[in-house]
Parts: structure tokens; C-alpha cells; sequence
């Protein structure tokens, strides 16, 4: 089963990290974008 | 992973878990990520206000550099006290979120630059894959290691550290064995190269382009090379990383082209087109990185947007660097085998020198980097 806690044993788990990860990024770019996640500080 | 606490990434025994308990399995390890990493990124706000009101001249340490080093110690204790077992999932998702600052990084790249360098990297890695994998050959029979872990090794010397070798083990058949020694090769000689990079890199007065690329082609974990690079600064960070997104772009073809050769040694064909191979390699990653990029090539975004993208990858970045130094652990690295260990050093300091000087060779070719 894929997992994305990590342990990237496998192809399979490593693309469903990639998939998720390429999602979450896309989803934080709308945020920022419509301007719902304003000034990030660091 | 075996160098990198081994029994803490087993599974918890019992049936599979329903997914808000996975779910909650995530969080302490979440936790002691952020607990990590905001404690580094404090400790070098806190060093140079200290060194700008005292007028001291502190040496300016890098949040990366924090977060590994106190990754180090926790995980390290942690491990030792047998305690990191209840963290190992939410840790394991540093991977994740180095994707996730990789994709949100393509917002400082225009697509013309992508071509540009990613293009000149690409040249460089087929320089690299030439050498890394001949190389590897040689040292492999001459230390007697099996063709397998030699090609392991190879693969992920020339083109993307434990990413390549896990794609090609299941393509031709690995022993679990050959891949834990070669992951575990990799794996230490990217701890040694995490410190000995940027090292080196400042030693020569290596300009930010040229830094970033040589690490992105010489180092072989992506974590790895995004930490190196920003131990070194933030724009060698960034272009270390697209070189390195550059040779993670190959790994389908290069899986390919070692399944078909131990495929054609055993007599056989490979079953499946070649074409989902490459495909089901293909780190899809890149495409995200890619995607964002168009967009900010589209003037998608304004200033503070961009500021807002920076920041949230760097965000990413700060608790992929605290899983770096969480999950590498001393005693393990040092049960991996001698030889496999001794090939991938050799192999390694090699593939070092002659991407240093093929980076060179271009900046003075093209002009600086």
C-alpha cells in the first residue's frame, strides 16, 4: 500500500510521495495566488 | 533504508491500520520535526543578532547546518535509547516535504532558464553517467563485487542516490542485500559530502551557479544536495537543486537501459513496454516543478507572491534538513559493508573531481555560470 509516511521502499511508494507532494505544493501556489495565504514569514 | 535507523522504519505489527490512525502515527514525528528544525532557524537568528549588537564577528552558520547537526544528536539519542520507533513516520516524511519545497522552488525559475541550465546539466550528466558507471564497473570487478550491486552502486553514484537504486532493484531483480549495501554506500558517502562540499566550495571561492551545479551533479541524494547547496547560500540552492531535478529527470531511461542489459545477459526479454517503464520511473515530482515554473514564466505571480512561494519552500526545506540529520545514524552507517563502502569512496571522490572540473571547463567555456 502506498504510504506517505515516508520509508520510500518502493517505486510505487515513491511516486504516490510525488504525486502528494506535487498536489499539496499546487494547492499552497491557488492559496497563495488568490491571496487567501497572504505574507508567509520566515 | 539501513543506514538510517533500520528497525525504526519498520512497520508497527498488527493488521493494517485505518487511516486516521495512520494518520495520527504522522504527528509525533511531525512534531519533533518542527521541534528541530524552528530551534535551528532561531539559533542562527539568535547568533547574528548577537554578533550585529556586540559587534562580534560571529562565523555565519546556516539554519541547514543547525537542523542537521541537532537531527544528529536527537535522532542519534534517540535511537540509542530505543525511543525513535513511536517517531519513525511522521520523520520518514522529510521526503515529502523536500518534494513539496522542490515543486515550490520552480516559482524562482523561468522557463528559459530551466532550458538553459537544466540543458547544460543534462550535457553534463551524460559526461558523468559515461564515467560514474565505467568507473564503477572496474571498481566493482576489481573489489569482487557481484555485477548486480555494482550496477546498484553505479546507478545511484551517476544518477540519483537511493531514488535510482530503488527504481532499478525491481527492475532487475536485486538482492535486498545488494541494495541495503548499496543504499547504505550512498547513503554515507552523502553525510561525508554534506560537510566536505561546501567545504571545498569556499576553499575555492566557487562562484553560486558554479557551487550549485557541481553539487547538484557530484552529490547523489537530492536532500543531500538541497542541504549542501544552502549550507553554501540560497542561490547555490537553487541552482544545485535544478541540476539535481536535471539527472533525477533520467532516472526511467537509465532503469531502462540497465534492465535491458541484465535482461539480454540472462537470455531473456524485458516483459511490459519500454515506454511504461521509463514512465513508472519517471520521478513525477518534476512535473510539478515544471508546472510552477510555467506559471511564474507567465508572470503569474507578483512580487509578494513570490516572497510567499520562497518562504513556504523554505519552510519545506527546514523540516526535510531536520530528517536528514534525524535519520542518519552513526552506528548503522558504520555496519555497512567495507567493500561496497570502499567502491562508492573511491567511485565518489572521482566523480567529484571530474564534475568539478567539467563545471569549470564550462564556466570558463559559456562564461560564468
Amino acid at each position: 500500500m502506498p504510504r506517505l509516511d515516508g520509508a520510500e521502499t518502493s517505486a510505487d511508494s515513491r511516486a504516490f510521495t510525488d504525486w502528494a507532494a506535487v498536489v499539496v505544493a499546487l494547492v499552497l501556489v491557488a492559496l497563495v495566488r488568490s491571496g487567501l495565504l497572504g505574507a508567509v514569514p520566515w | 533504508m539501513v543506514s538510517r535507523h533500520e528497525g525504526a522504519l519498520e512497520a508497527l505489527p498488527g493488521a493494517p491500520a485505518s487511516l486516521p490512525i495512520r494518520a495520527a502515527r504522522l504527528l509525533p514525528g511531525l512534531a519533533l520535526l518542527l521541534a528541530i528544525g524552528y530551534p535551528a532557524k532561531l539559533i542562527e537568528a539568535s547568533l547574528k543578532a548577537y554578533g550585529q549588537a556586540h559587534h562580534v564577528a560571529l562565523p555565519n552558520i546556516e539554519y541547514v547546518l543547525w537542523a542537521i547537526a541537532l537531527g544528529l544528536v536527537v535522532g542519534n539519542a534517540l535511537g540509542a535509547a530505543g525511543a525513535l520507533r513511536i517517531f519513525a513516520p511522521g520523520v520518514d516524511t522529510y521526503e515529502f516535504f523536500l518534494k513539496v519545497g522542490i515543486v515550490l522552488l520552480g516559482s524562482r525559475f523561468l522557463l528559459a532558464d530551466i532550458a538553459k541550465m537544466g540543458g547544460l546539466a543534462l550535457a553534463l550528466v551524460l559526461v558523468e553517467f559515461v564515467i560514474a558507471g565505467g568507473l564503477m564497473v572496474a571498481l566493482g570487478r576489481a573489489f569482487g563485487l557481484g555485477p548486480k550491486l555494482t550496477a546498484l552502486l553505479a546507478v545511484g553514484s551517476s544518477v540519483c542516490g537511493v531514488s535510482a537504486i530503488i527504481a532499478t532493484q525491481g527492475a532487475i531483480d536485486a538482492d535486498d542485500e545488494d541494495t541495503s549495501y548499496a543504499i547504505g554506500a550512498i547513503l554515507a558517502l552523502g553525510a561525508v559530502g554534506l560537510f566536505a562540499f561546501p567545504a571545498i566550495g569556499h576553499a575555492m571561492h566557487m562562484s553560486d551557479h558554479s557551487f550549485g551545479l557541481w553539487v547538484g551533479l557530484a552529490v547523489d541524494n537530492t536532500a543531500e544536495v538541497t542541504a549542501a547547496g544552502a549550507m553554501y547560500s540560497d542561490e547555490a540552492a537553487k541552482w544545485a537543486v535544478l541540476a539535481k531535478t536535471a539527472r533525477n529527470a533520467t532516472i526511467g531511461f537509465v532503469v531502462l537501459g540497465v534492465a535491458t542489459y541484465f535482461a539480454s545477459r540472462a537470455g531473456k526479454t524485458l516483459r511490459g513496454s519500454r515506454a511504461s517503464l521509463v514512465w513508472s520511473r519517471f520521478p513525477k515530482f518534476v512535473l510539478g516543478f515544471l508546472a510552477v515554473s510555467a506559471l511564474a514564466s507567465a508572470h503569474a505571480f507578483d512580487k509578494p507572491q513570490l516572497t510567499a512561494l520562497a518562504n513556504l519552500s523554505r519552510w519545506a526545506f527546514l523540516l526535510t534538513f531536520a530528517g536528514v540529520g534525524l535519520k542518519t545514524n552513526f552506528v548503522e552507517l558504520k555496519k555497512q559493508g567495507l567493500r561496497p563502502l570502499l567502491v562508492g569512496a573511491i567511485g565518489e571522490v572521482i566523480i567529484a573531481a571530474v564534475t568539478l572540473g567539467a563545471v569549470l571547463v564550462a564556466d570558463a567555456v559559456a562564461g560564468p555560470l
